[in-house]
């Protein structure tokens, strides 16, 4: 199983330039796709399930090109879009159904013991005969993840599937790819949260305005923030300073005054201690550093 | 592909049968529909024997009221659908899915149509409970799939079609239903069946009633119609499904969309090109004929003496050859037939010999071998065969009124002239199905039309099982093969064949026979308490027809043939006798559907139920609606009142059952070259019956049908309104008042009483045969020393009128011949130019009928005796300047006196008689000294639903419920006026809106003024009205208003308004519509002067 993403552009009808040259592989298991809001990430998802044309470029899965055999594309995939509302007149189970059914479960009986697992997985099986539009938000949410994963599809895509869910339901959902990408399965989990990332791909990309500022495993992207991550104590006085000077991931209030966490390259004339990166601070430090020196 | 279509359709019906939206809607409707099959189907109701008598009209009503319902809701729902598909974030996941689009669209329609044909399956289950309910209706199990197939499936694929296709490209839901309602509401309102119903796509106006007997009345037209209503709309559903915002599936499916869109569309286009080709031939087809019968109305032609038959019935079509003797009219090598255009003539022989013939439309030249001298015998054998072209029938009937839904039933029944099929046929003269002599309906020449008697044979082969019906008894030949011939002439002869059952009852020397379906012997159940007694009550009852006419019914058999209900027919200007009218015989649509007259057991049902039938016999219920039945026979018109825009129209029509057919037009003919019309007016004499007196009809329409034909009298000449176009609907009245007028004319010169049984005595003689107006006259000089050719042109030719003045009656006691009589006594003055009759009627308890004639400028006292007391007289004023046409006058009180000599006379008198005298100064409504202050007051809403053109005659009715927002002139007996009693009317109001009186005061000095007030016959039941009339009368110390109050008891007429002292001038008296009452009438006012 592979994606295979080939000088991807798109251009809106407003003169809006979305997605530049974008090429990436993707392989078997999660891969993640970080970038700050706006920067093309919704596009490229869309382009992939094939509800939007690319402008230019090519998108091959498993050799096939996904423009010329949407049919064989659609057949594979499992998508829960950023926003999307339900049928709010159809009842959990019954929309869950619905999805499996066009996702192309025919046993009646097979069926009905998948939604159920699946409503299980999603902890929504106590709501299996509520309608819809009765759901909470992090339900209606779940309900999009179970729909998107339903029969088992070979290519996941998941648009900021963690939005609005509470941190247990997060941790469950997290546990739920990680359990999927164990599969023969291509994850795409598309989010600004680095979190998510962290704790499950293997692979990722960073896009930025469009492009594909960094590819790698997220391990990578931590190697290049090393040595670049510090914990500074300051007084009041000089927590303005920092803030002004650096870029600051984390601000932790003491007794005698805070605690904060920068990136930056070198950190001079403060009690500053130099702590190992995480994705997050590996991530600002690539976009706030890395990509303004290299004007992307 | 066909499991993701299923379950797109499974859920989306899931979604749209859980919106509240769809939910109410359907449930209004199915109630509505069930309260409407309770109200007139089921026997709590009022048991519509239209519906129930054919039954396939139970599922066939309920479907129809579903589907304008139905055509609504789709429009909502299938936008609804898109516009939420327009919410991407909606449909994405769905979108994701692998399908095709038109997979996707597909599901979602099928699972609207789903929910449709569900609530299809409602309605007709509810139907079906209904229908096996209906007493006297048996179920039609092809009728509840025919009419889902025909009514909803196109519809609802057309407007789902249509709907999102409109919503793909307008996007915007507000707007597309705001498009598609206002289509929905044209095609009901302004379109309704233009182009035979081209653009009713909820089959609202195509009749689509299916008879028991034929099926559906044109089942290519129908099949067309909505065949091209489904193929557009699936064709615009696969145009939606390629404008949804998806990526297309396959390149494949999309090109395979487009095809299917283009070839459904394409296809659907294609079958309306063909309706609109069909429907422009059809329209053009009687024109050209009457084309054709223009340019050859004076070519030769044969006078028929024998006609000889035989027919061959096929499935669809037949084989005739028509035998035909008789001799050359004139001096010709060629003579011409006319036959259907759609039988083809394959050869004529005369003794052997081949003719050579020319076909042109209908119209058949027959080339003779020479040139034969008039009254050359000819003998000829025409072989021709094929089927009816139903559009060369009634050629000379607007093609607007072949098209009109009659207001009686929710749907129209649909029309046929003819049948021809493998279950039933039926031809009439009006189908042309065997050559007659000349051509056929000019416009141009009345010389077309001629009745010949002719002694005809039929020889009849018929399919097997089938039994052929002409007038009287065939003889059987063999299984197949029947004669019928006849020892007397007959102006023409039909033939019905189908799987007839006979009936009959056998009473003196009449047999009334009944010759139905096989099934549809319902009425053997029917008067099981006075069956013996049948056939001696319509004997009866034909009796006193045949008194009260003075002629003879003239055949030995009436027999009753049910054809399908589809069979139409037209009032004709040249005879009062219908298609359904034959020797004979009478043709009834099956199970007499249209009235309600002939559901004999639910009428009696009906009746038991109300109070005061509650202790009545059994026996005489039956004998009730048996009389109801009979009198279909014995009732000349049928009148009928529509709204339209609030003013209600009356429409008089021919009863096409009238008995008076059988007894004048089916055995009787005054022949006159000069002036063919007059077999019609001789008729009309003869028939001695008007609907001209009912006072209903005035109140409605403002006039009634004759005194609106009167209107157009004084307008032009009888023989230019026999040509017009236009007031077609009022020539049948026309003719009417002129027989009447020539024929009383003729009575009252021959001073005798004898001048109708003479006459009568003179049809007998010439019965079966022609009586011509030369020999006619001759007669008529001889007996009674009338030229009536003297008359003929002025009154044929020329609009001068008499105009009477009549006194107001007095009655008073007298004795004549030593006997105490009532003596009415009134002078009368005809200021027309033209002499004159007037019938009179002394209302006693036995009408007692005088004619009055009086010459132009003439002026009489009248004076009639009658024994009994009378109530009143009524005046008909026939063809004059007068309206009303008829005046009654009540008598209050009847006067003693001491006349004991008293004899009935009618004295000249030389001092013309006059209405006012010198003393007064009378401003009627119609003088020149009226007016009234004009408002134009229509809303826009009732405009635009009032498509109907308004006549153009200036009196309506007098709506005293809903009075006209403007004045408005109408009529009334009870008005003041000369010769035209008239009045304007206005609903009450502010006092905004006046009527002005300007009335020229010659002599100062004081007069009392009064006012002609009139109280319209709604004072007579509500005791609770009352309010005054308002007057402002300027006189020379000033102004006044003054009131007078009118309630129940207050009296009509001229009504004081008080006296006042007016200088020379022309004073103007005001009556203001600020008032209580429901309606200001504004008549007349009068001055008297005191000193």
């Amino acid at each position: 199983m592979n994606i295979s993403i080939q000088g991807l552009n798109k251009i809106y009808p407003n003169g809006h330039q979305a997605l530049t040259d974008v090429n990436l592989d993707i392989h078997e298991g999660m891969f993640g796709l970080l970038g700050p809001n706006g920067a093309g990430k919704s596009s490229l998802m869309r382009i992939l399930v094939t509800l939007m044309k690319p402008s230019s470029g090519e998108i091959l899965v498993n050799g096939k090109n996904a423009a010329h055999n949407r049919g064989y594309v659609r057949g594979m995939l499992g998508y829960l879009p950023q926003d999307f509302s339900f049928f709010s007149n159809l009842k959990t189970y019954e929309f869950l159904d619905y999805a499996a059914r066009l996702a192309g479960m025919r046993s009646k009986r097979r069926r009905s013991q998948a939604v159920d697992e699946m409503l299980e997985s999603v902890g929504l099986f106590d709501v299996r005969s509520r309608k819809a539009g009765k759901l909470s938000g992090g339900m209606k949410r779940r309900l999009g993840i179970a729909q998107a994963l339903i029969n088992d599809p070979q290519i996941i895509i998941v648009d900021e599937p963690t939005t609005g869910l509470d941190p247990e339901e997060r941790i469950r959902f997290r546990n739920l790819l990680a359990r999927l990408s164990s599969k023969d399965v291509i994850i795409i989990l598309s989010t600004h949260i680095v979190a998510d990332i962290s704790s499950t791909c293997e692979h990722m990309a960073l896009l930025n305005r469009g492009e594909v500022a960094f590819t790698g495993s997220p391990e990578e992207l931590l190697r290049q923030a090393q040595g670049h991550v510090w914990t500074i104590n300051v007084t009041e006085k000089e927590y303005v300073e920092v803030n002004q000077k650096f870029q600051v991931v984390a601000t932790v209030m003491m007794k005698d005054g805070w605690k904060v966490t920068v990136v930056g390259d070198e950190v001079k004339g403060y009690d500053a201690q130099m702590i190992q990166p995480n994705l997050e601070h590996a991530y600002v430090y690539f976009v706030e550093h890395t990509l303004k020196k290299t004007n992307l | 592909m066909f499991y993701t279509f299923r379950t797109i359709s499974k859920y989306e019906r899931k979604i749209l049968l859980r919106s509240w939206f769809f939910r109410i809607f359907s449930g209004l409707t199915l109630f509505i529909i069930f309260a409407f099959n309770m109200g007139e189907i089921s026997e709590v109701g009022d048991m519509r024997w239209a519906y129930r008598a054919v039954p396939s009209n139970i599922p066939y009503v309920s479907l129809f009221i579903l589907n304008i319902a139905q055509a609504i809701i789709a429009v909502f729902l299938s936008s609804e659908f898109v516009k939420r598909d327009r919410k991407q974030d909606t449909a994405e996941v769905i979108y994701a899915r692998s399908m095709s689009n038109t997979t996707y669209l597909l599901g979602k329609v099928w699972s609207i149509l789903s929910v449709f044909l569900l609530i299809n399956i409602v309605v007709l289950s509810m139907s079906l409970i209904f229908n096996l309910l209906a007493q006297n209706a048996t179920v039609d199990w092809q009728a509840f799939i025919y009419y889902p197939l025909l009514i909803s499936l196109p519809t609802l694929l057309f407007i789902i079609g249509l709907s999102i296709l409109l919503m793909s490209l307008i996007r915007n839901q507000a707007l597309t239903f705001v498009l598609l309602l206002g289509y929905i509401l044209s095609s009901l309102i302004y379109i309704k069946s233009s182009y035979s119903y081209l653009f009713d796509y909820m089959a609202f106006y195509l009749p689509l009633f299916r008879s028991d007997i034929a099926g559906f009345t044109d089942w290519p037209m129908i099949l067309r119609l909505r065949s091209m209503y489904a193929c557009l709309g699936i064709g615009f559903m696969f145009f939606a499904g390629l404008m949804i915002k998806r990526l297309p599936q396959s390149r494949l499916m999309n090109a395979l969309s487009v095809l299917l869109a283009l070839g459904f569309t394409g296809f659907g286009l294609f079958l309306g090109y063909q309706h609109l080709k069909a429907y422009r031939a059809e329209l053009e087809l009687p024109g050209q004929m009457i084309a054709l019968n223009n340019e050859y109305v004076g070519h030769a032609r044969m006078d028929i003496n024998v006609h000889e038959i035989v027919f061959k019935q096929g499935t669809h079509s037949f084989e005739a050859t028509s035998g035909i003797r008789g001799t050359l009219e004139k001096n010709s090598d060629n003579i011409v037939f006319n036959l259907n255009p759609g039988l083809e003539v394959q050869k004529v022989t005369s003794q052997g010999r081949e003719l050579s013939f020319d076909r042109q439309l209908h119209l058949l030249f027959i080339q003779l071998d020479s040139l034969a001298p008039a009254g050359t015998e000819l003998e000829l054998l025409i072989e021709y065969g094929g089927t009816i072209d139903e559009d060369a029938c009634f050629i000379d009937v607007d093609p607007e009124l072949k098209y009109q839904k009659p207001d009686n039933l929710l749907f129209d029944l649909g029309r046929r002239y003819a049948f021809v099929g493998p279950e039933f046929l039926l031809l009439t003269p009006e189908a042309h199905w065997y050559p007659q002599p000349g051509v056929s309906y000019s416009n141009v020449s009345p010389f077309w039309y001629r009745k010949d008697f002719i002694h005809f044979q039929l020889k009849i082969e018929t399919l097997p099982n089938m039994k052929p019906i002409a007038h009287g008894e065939a003889k059987e030949l063999d299984e197949r093969t029947f004669l019928f011939d006849w020892d007397y002439a007959l102006p023409q002869v039909s033939l019905s064949i189908g799987r007839y059952q006979k009936s009959s009852m056998q009473t003196d020397s009449l047999e009334f026979s009944v010759y139905h379906i096989a099934g549809h012997d319902y009425f053997k159940t029917a008067f099981p308490d006075i069956r013996d007694t049948l056939s001696f009550i319509f004997r009866e009852k034909l009796g006193d027809f045949e008194r009260r006419t003075g002629l003879k019914y003239p055949f030995r058999e009436f027999a009753i043939v049910e054809v399908p209900g589809q069979f139409k027919s037209y009032d004709r200007t040249w005879t009062s006798a219908h298609e359904t009218n034959q020797p004979g015989m009478v043709y009834m649509p099956e199970k007499g559907m249209y009235t309600r007259n002939l559901d004999f057991e639910g009428s009696v049902h009906r009746r038991k139920r109300w109070s005061r039938n509650r202790n009545r016999a059994p026996e005489e219920l039956q004998m009730q609606v048996l009389n109801n039945f009979l009198s279909e026979f014995f009732r000349f018109k049928n009148v009928e009142t529509s709204g339209n825009g609030g003013q209600s129209v009356v429409e008089e029509s021919i009863n096409p059952y009238y008995l008076f057919a059988q007894m004048y037009e089916m055995c009787n003919n005054l022949d006159s070259r000069q002036w063919p019309v007059l077999n019609r007016v001789f008729e009309s004499y003869l028939r001695k019956e008007n609907n001209s007196g009912s006072d209903w009809v005035r109140r409605s329409s403002g006039s009634t049908q004759n005194e609106l034909a009167n209107m157009v009298l004084q307008e032009k000449s009888f023989a230019e309104i026999l040509t017009l176009s236009e007031n077609r609907e009022l020539i049948d009245n026309v003719i009417e008042l002129k027989g009447e007028t020539l024929f009383s004319l003729m009575q009252v010169k021959a001073s005798t009483d004898r001048f109708r049984d003479y006459i009568t005595e003179l049809l007998q003689q010439h019965r079966f045969s022609n009586l011509s107006f030369e020999n006619f006259e001759g007669y008529l000089n001889e007996e009674f020393n009338i030229d009536l050719t003297r008359h003929m042109n002025q009154w044929f030719n020329e609009t001068n009128m008499p105009r009477y003045l009549i006194s107001t009656p007095i009655a008073e006691l007298v004795v004549s011949n030593n006997r105490e009589m009532t003596r009415v006594r009134f002078k009368v003055a005809n200021y027309g130019s033209a002499e004159g009759v007037i019938k009179s009627v002394i209302l006693t308890e036995e009408p007692i009928d005088k004619l009055l004639f009086l010459e132009p400028g003439q002026t009489k006292e009248v004076h009639y005796l009658s024994i009994a007391k009378p109530s009143g007289i009524r005046f008909n004023t026939l063809t004059s300047g007068n309206l009303p046409n008829q005046i009654e006058y009540a008598f209050e009180q009847i006067n003693e006196t001491s006349i004991i000599n008293a004899e009935e006379k009618e004295m000249i008198i030389d001092n013309p008689f006059l209405s006012t005298n010198s003393r007064e100064i009378i401003v009627d409504n119609e003088s020149a000294g009226f007016e009234f202050t004009h408002f134009e007051e229509v809303s826009r809403l009732r405009r635009w639903l009032n498509t109907s053109e308004e006549n153009d005659f200036k009196y309506k009715g007098t709506r005293v419920w809903r009075p006209p927002l403007n004045w408005t002139a109408t009529t009334d007996d009870h008005f003041f006026g000369e010769f035209v009693r008239s009045a304007y009317y206005i609903k009450s109001g502010d006092g905004s809106k006046a009527a002005n009186w300007r009335i020229p005061v010659i002599e100062p000095g004081r007069y009392e003024v009064f006012y002609h007030v009139f109280k319209d016959p709604s004072f007579s039941w509500d005791r609770n009205q009352r309010g005054s009339y308002q007057f402002d009368i300027p006189h020379e110390n000033g102004s006044e208003r003054v009131a007078i109050e009118i309630k129940q008891d207050s009296p009509g007429g001229w009504t004081p308004l008080g006296d006042y002292e007016f200088a020379a001038d022309t004073i103007t008296i005001s009556l203001s519509n600020e008032s209580r009452l429901r309606a200001i009438f504004a008549d007349a006012v009068k001055l008297v002067r005191m000193d």
